[in-house]
């Protein structure tokens, strides 16, 4: 019983404190970053596993993390709208090479942020030349160059 | 709930709304995440000048360091320290209550006691006593095994009970 409860315990805890962190949070992953990542995986784990290193409990562990995914996903489709309170929205961060200065502020995008995603994806030199750029739900900027 | 399409031929989800009310949320999550960690500093989580705790027993027999919080499954410390007056025998007798010994695993105690006798709703702790009439310190290293409130009470045989309560975090 108690591993389904550190599991659900867990899971709950991560997805309210990167949705909290905010969609910016480890989605560039840089060296640091990585570094972070496995640090928080090895604290996550102590507290997962417990004492009991058997067999037996890390498979009901890894069933019961896979099965609130699979109960998430397929509430997503259900009900459209708590997709939004999951994985929060796609955001328009530059409009016709007009920065968007409040939204980049408040989501914690700079400009160069944006200019590096252009360069890196659509090789482009400065910020009159985007069209739209977008910060998606993964964190990731899109960036759709001016025609 | 207003979606806002402010004149881009982008076709996406977009709820400029639902924003402004999350970047709100994530500001309130900022300053519980500060609170947690100013916190834990302070001991509300275990180990810190909130959880360090002292009591004795009302004749001053004994007294008690304990921790207020405690983890499930991690070692923390009972420091008893007794009085000289209350030392007298060849041999120091320090009762522990069961209700408290049955919510914990007890790793060790320091020094090593000569024999444990188990006597109605306690467990006597029997030390062998260097000089009769100093004052003595007994360590209980122990491992929380339940979660929530618990209480216990130790004493030294013939004095006044020295009660205590902990929380132990999951």
């Amino acid at each position: 019983m108690e591993v389904v409860l550190r599991g659900i315990a867990i899971y709950v805890f991560l997805l309210i404190i990167f949705r909290i962190t905010g969609k910016r949070s480890l989605a560039e992953i840089t060296t640091f970053d990585f570094v972070l990542l496995l640090i928080i995986a090895e604290a996550t784990q102590q507290g997962l596993l417990g004492e009991d290193f058997s067999i037996t409990h890390a498979l009901v562990l890894i069933t019961v993390l896979i099965g609130i995914d699979i109960m998430l996903s397929l509430g997503k489709q259900r009900w459209r709208g708590i997709e939004r309170y999951l994985e929060g929205l796609p955001l328009v961060i530059v409009e016709n090479g007009r920065p968007l200065e409040e939204r980049m502020n408040k989501s914690r995008v700079d400009e160069d942020d944006i200019l590096a995603a252009a360069r890196q994806t659509q090789g482009l030199e400065r910020m009159d030349q985007i069209k739209y750029a977008v910060l998606e739900r993964s964190g990731g900027i899109s960036i759709i160059p001016k025609e | 709930m207003a979606r806002t399409h402010e004149g881009h031929e982008l076709q996406l989800e977009q709820d400029i709304e639902y924003e402004r009310r999350t970047w709100i949320v994530q500001r309130i999550g900022w300053a519980v995440m500060l609170f947690i960690i100013l916190a834990a500093l302070a001991g509300l989580f275990g180990s810190g000048p909130l959880s360090n705790a002292r009591t004795a027993a009302p004749d001053g027999t004994l007294e008690l360091e304990y921790q207020r919080f405690g983890h499930y499954k991690s070692p923390e410390s009972l420091r008893l320290k007794v009085r000289p007056n209350a030392n007298g025998g060849k041999e120091l007798r320090i009762r522990v209550g069961t209700d408290y010994l049955n919510n914990v695993q007890v790793e060790q105690v320091s020094p090593q006691p000569e024999r444990t006798e188990a006597a109605g709703d306690w467990i006597t702790y029997v030390f062998p006593v260097a000089k009769p009439g100093e004052a003595a310190t007994v360590t209980f290293h122990v491992k929380n095994d339940k979660v929530g409130p618990i209480s216990g009470w130790v004493s030294v045989e013939g004095g006044q009970r020295a009660a205590f309560k902990q929380f132990v975090y999951p």
